[in-house]
């Protein structure tokens, strides 16, 4: 293995770490803060990443009085002598190498440090292949190390385990790393998704920056995704699978509450909705949208009833309207569309919601929180029944919900309200996981933040938010100097429980070369029309 | 070439008589003592002095107006004979057979054995190991030891043509012996800069 | 340090003080007398005297000056020196080692020194017995400082002859053996003649040679001009000291003032480089010993000081040798800032150092305890050896 030694290992604690004393040839600017290292102990091979990085002297008259003036060649024999540097690197995993290494050999998490002088390394090509595997089925390359053209693969089966996190500041291509991972995840069949797309960006192709296009999950895969809408003229223009709308009837308290931002409620508001609730039930909505506030007498009338205050009901009435008004809104709508997208999706097919032109806020989280409580319901019903009957056809396929904006979901203060929050509290009981995309990570619940297996993320400067990416993940705190390292374009760090160990990597492009690799040979060489058959039968 | 004989021995090295006045080897140069056939023992010059050969014999002025320097020694042509010119050698190695040892030798070369300037093959050969330097560095004399190691390795760095890389390497090793004690590192390093010795 | 200096050098000075005011008038005196009276008078007058000191005979003037003649451009110079290694009494080997010490210098444009020492050991019976038909003669005292001398004028003779033309050869002392018998019985005769017939033999080859010799006396202690002086001062007629007037009045000897002056303090007026005039030694021994290798000699102000210079008769009377003499000595003691160079280096080379004589002892030891003789040193011998506190 030819790989570059960079120095020894001089001091150390399981705890902390270890310090490694680079070699005089080795400088610190040839290494970055986070990159992946091996250290060679005598019987085991420790996977570790370089966490800090120290000047030293070896007399501090050095110091006081630095070779200003020296020539190159004074210069370049106190280099890595009289001062030199340390770096802190601490192990993730480590093989066991005392019989010799196999291909069965496991990676295991670490649970011992090295001796003195044991010497560390660059990670080599075979370095990154052993801890993070190599390309097929469920191992899904994200992008290369920053100094490799080697593909380092996310395990996707792992990913849909949990919910997980995309982040990084605004310009940092979240949506392409959406894109790259779902793309992932539906040719390698780890699970079934539900996107709701804001901006539509995923389903059909969309313009990127720089003008050029690429293409939408549709594009890629076909018939195996669908698309719905929200906006039905939007729609009409596209290949758009079903036009959804929503009832009335659909709307419960609970939505509302969570639009009390949007639609600027009062605390007096949000107390006049619940009276209302309480009283009508699910007929609430279409009785309060009903209700003719210019008459006193039903005014009255319906305060009474209620116990509402007549000027909060009518002031509520007014916000309420907002959304009873928008163009999807009907009074009565069947949960059947959303049913049948279900159905869809428990026989593994992708679906997509675009929001057409209804991209507001108001209209993303409403509509999101709706659809996702009718899905999650359903699925709550399937585990239920499959772990009643046991039987492999009643499994329910397991379901990635994508949720942009997550903060606005999932803020400490509407996280118990929405069903996104308990969707991520209860881990995979039913078999549906969240893939929450944002730029503010501080905005999200730290109760929930600690509850997603995986984060990815993009560059992050904002100090709070750094601090949330690694809420409850223990001891990392030392990769945070490497989140403010990264590019703002092309450069991402990864943890949590798709990977082994934490990596930065330059980030896969969504391009051709992707778009061949996807569409090109499925598992087992099936084709669009062979997934079509499938799908829905002969 | 037979450059003394030796007048003085011990473990760390000797002191010998030079044959010629005042034409010791240079200060800092390897010089080597044969043994016998197998072995020789190879020295680093660490000090050189003229004086009586009397002991209580000091020097005194015999300049006048006319008369001075060199001659001098053509107005009293004893003094030749009066004063000898002696330097001290510290052992830091020596040549078995064909093998080179660096460190003490195991007995002190032989009294009144002949000393010898080493060849220019003889100090390349010996200086591709720097561990001998540690021994000059803990040798005792009246030279200080930084300015030893300066003129030493000068020495080694022309009769090995300029060889600038060895002059790194060995820098390198001083560095790391000398890694506590910067003031006296750097008094080496700025005396074997490149540039000041051409 | 038990000798306690501090109040010696008190007394130094008082005792040079003194010194100085008592005999600076009888010096003055002396210096009157050398300048003014007449040679040839004097010559007559001592030729009549009877003294119990030793007088010089004057051969020319007595108070004429000589500046020093330039050297030539390529001489050389020989000198021999030695000293001798008695045994220590508590040895019961008996063996003398004398050790001769040779300087050869060549000067002009080829300037060369050659330095070198010789040992003689000294232990048979024959060696070390002066042959005497009754008596017991050891070579001790007298008769070994004869033999070192023999020795030392020997060695010059093979070192000058290798030096090139012109050359001079220098002693150290007195060339006057003083310490032989002086008698005329034939076992004194046999003695001397001992020492003698080398010594002389040295002296003719240097003569042959054309090389002229010379002892070299630093600080000398010799009084005989002096003397002539006091027989001229004497008005007894003739100058008999067993008949002195004065004496035997019971009065001091009108002489006796004259009787501390050193002659090196009278020829003190000599300038740098310059000699005196020449005088005859007239030790009893060269009357009846030396025949034609009559000693004679002058004093030199070679810088530092008045130093006697004493050489054979074929030297004095030869201008040429003398003057060769003189200009060379001259040149060594400017050299040797006071004193022959050559001479000094011979000196050295003949010195045996403390550390020497003990080797040389214990080689003895080895020698004597090899054939089973051992011995003991006494408590004394042991104390004196280990100066330790």
């Amino acid at each position: 293995m030819e790989r570059r030694r960079l120095g020894v290992v001089t001091d150390g604690t399981f705890e902390a770490g270890l310090t490694v004393r680079l070699d005089p040839g080795c400088s610190t600017e040839d290494l970055r803060i986070g990159s992946f290292v091996v250290v060679e102990g005598r019987s085991h091979r420790f996977f570790c990443t370089i966490a800090d990085m120290r000047l030293q002297v070896t007399d501090a008259g050095l110091l006081a009085d630095p070779p200003r003036d020296a020539s190159p060649f004074v210069r370049r024999t106190l280099e890595g002598i009289s001062s030199y540097a340390t770096v802190q690197v601490k192990p993730h995993l480590m093989l066991d190498i005392s019989k010799g290494v196999g291909e069965e050999t496991p990676v295991e998490p670490v649970r011992t440090i090295p001796m003195h002088f044991a010497e560390l390394y660059e990670a080599s090509g075979v370095d990154f292949a052993t801890v993070f595997g190599e390309e097929r089925g469920a191992y899904f390359a994200m992008g290369t190390p920053i100094t490799m053209e080697l593909p380092i693969c996310l395990r996707l089966d792992r990913f849909v385990e949990r919910s997980n996190g995309v982040f990084g500041q605004t310009g940092t291509g979240k949506s392409f790393l959406a894109r790259l991972l779902l793309a992932g995840i539906i040719k390698s069949k780890a699970a079934v998704n539900l996107v709701f797309d804001m901006h539509n960006e995923y389903a059909f192709g969309a313009q990127k920056e720089d003008g050029g296009w690429v293409k939408g999950l549709r594009d890629l895969f076909g018939p195996q995704v669908l698309v719905y809408s929200l906006d039905e003229a939007w729609g009409a223009r596209r290949n758009v699978d079903v036009t959804l709308k929503v009832g009335l009837n659909q709307i419960e308290l609970g939505d509302v509450l969570l639009l009390a931002e949007e639609l600027e409620l009062s605390p007096t508001a949000v107390t006049t909705a619940e009276l209302i609730y309480a009283r009508f039930g699910s007929d609430w909505m279409k009785r309060l949208v009903a209700l003719d506030s210019g008459d006193s007498e039903a005014l009255k009338g319906f305060c009474d009833l209620t116990g509402a205050q007549s000027e909060s009901l009518k002031a509520l009435q007014r916000r309420v309207k907002r959304v009873a008004g928008r163009d999807y809104v009907r009074e009565e709508v069947a949960f059947s569309a959303i049913d049948e997208m279900v159905a869809a999706l428990d026989k593994g097919r992708h679906v997509v919601l675009v929001f057409g032109r209804h991209d507001t806020p108001l209209d993303y989280m409403l509509v999101a929180n709706i659809v996702a409580r009718r899905v999650r319901r359903l699925y709550q019903e399937k585990v239920n029944r499959y772990e009643r009957t046991r039987d492999e056809a009643d499994r329910p396929q397991p379901l990635l919900i994508t949720l942009e904006e997550a903060h606005k979901f999932l803020s400490p203060q509407v996280s118990r309200q929405t069903i996104f929050g308990t969707i991520a509290r209860e881990l995979r009981k039913f078999y549906v996981t969240l893939m929450v995309i944002d730029q503010r990570p501080s905005g999200i619940d730290p109760e929930v933040m600690s509850q997603l297996g995986t984060r990815v993320t993009g560059k992050l400067t904002d100090q709070r938010d750094i601090d949330s990416v690694f809420t409850g993940v223990g001891g990392r705190s030392f990769l945070r100097g490497a989140l403010e390292s990264l590019n703002t374009r092309q450069e991402i760090l990864i943890l949590g429980h798709a990977v082994p160990m934490p990596i930065i990597l330059r980030t896969r492009q969504y391009d051709e070369g992707f778009y061949e690799a996807i569409r090109g040979r499925g598992e087992k060489g099936r084709d669009i029309g062979e997934d079509i058959a499938d799908l829905y039968g002969d | 070439m037979r450059i003394g004989e030796i007048i003085e021995t011990s473990s760390t090295g000797f002191v010998a008589e030079s044959y010629q006045l005042h034409q010791p080897p240079a200060l800092g140069s390897l010089v080597k003592v044969k043994v016998d056939d197998e072995r020789e023992v190879y020295a680093v010059v660490s000090y050189g002095e003229t004086g009586g050969i009397e002991p209580g014999r000091r020097a005194v002025r015999w300049s006048t107006d006319e008369v001075f320097d060199e001659a001098i020694y053509e107005e009293h042509p004893e003094l030749r004979r009066t004063l000898r010119t002696e330097f001290t050698a510290l052992s830091v190695g020596s040549l078995e057979g064909r093998e080179t040892r660096q460190g003490l030798p195991s007995e002190p070369p032989p009294m009144h054995y002949s000393v010898y300037a080493c060849t220019p093959a003889e100090v390349v050969r010996f200086t591709e190991e720097l561990y001998y330097l540690r021994l000059l560095l803990a040798g005792e004399g009246p030279v200080p030891r930084e300015q030893l190691l300066v003129t030493h390795l000068r020495e080694v760095y022309r009769a090995r043509g300029n060889d600038g890389e060895w002059l790194s390497k060995a820098a390198r090793e001083i560095a790391r012996l000398l890694k506590r004690d910067y003031d006296r590192l750097m008094t080496v390093l700025l005396g074997i800069e490149p540039h000041s010795m051409d | 340090m038990p000798l306690k200096l501090g109040f010696i050098s008190e007394g130094l000075e008082e005792m040079a003080r003194a010194l100085k005011g008592v005999k600076g008038q009888e010096i003055e005196r002396a210096r009157f007398l050398l300048k003014e009276t007449d040679p040839a008078n004097l010559r007559a007058k001592i030729e009549e005297a009877k003294t119990s000191w030793l007088l010089a005979w004057p051969e020319n003037t007595l108070s004429r000056a000589y500046p020093a003649p330039e050297p030539p451009l390529n001489f050389s110079v020989a000198a021999t020196d030695g000293s001798y290694i008695r045994p220590d009494r508590h040895i019961p080997a008996r063996f003398v080692a004398i050790n001769i010490g040779s300087a050869l210098f060549t000067y002009g444009h080829d300037p060369m020194a050659h330095l070198d020492s010789k040992s003689h050991f000294y232990f048979r019976e024959e060696e070390l017995r002066i042959p005497h038909p009754f008596k017991d003669l050891y070579l001790e005292g007298e008769f070994l400082g004869a033999r070192r001398t023999v020795l030392e004028l020997e060695a010059l003779v093979e070192v000058a002859i290798r030096g090139i033309r012109p050359a001079v050869g220098l002693q150290d002392g007195s060339l006057i053996l003083w310490g032989l018998p002086t008698t005329d019985e034939p076992d004194d005769i046999s003695v001397r003649d001992h020492f003698l017939r080398p010594f002389l033999g040295a002296l003719q080859k240097l003569r042959v040679q054309g090389i002229p010799v010379a002892s070299y006396l630093s600080q000398p202690q010799s009084k005989d001009v002096v003397n002539s002086l006091r027989v001229e001062i004497c008005d007894n007629e003739p100058v008999d000291c067993d008949r002195c007037s004065y004496i035997a009045q019971r009065e001091r000897p009108i002489c006796s003032d004259l009787a501390g002056v050193l002659d090196r303090q009278i020829f003190d007026s000599l300038e740098l480089g310059e000699r005196s005039d020449l005088f005859r030694s007239s030790s009893k021994i060269l009357r009846v010993g030396y025949g034609e290798y009559w000693i004679y000699f002058f004093y030199l102000n070679v810088g530092g000081e008045i130093a006697r210079l004493e050489f054979p008769q074929w030297v004095a009377l030869d201008e040429e040798k003398l003057n060769l003499l003189h200009a060379l000595v001259y040149d060594q003691c400017q050299r040797g800032r006071g004193y022959p160079s050559a001479l000094q280096e011979a000196h050295e080379q003949a010195v045996i150092t403390g550390p020497e004589r003990r080797v040389v002892e214990s080689l003895v030891e080895e020698a004597l305890a090899k054939e089973g003789v051992a011995f003991f040193r006494s408590g004394k011998a042991t104390s004196k050896r280990e100066r330790g506190v």
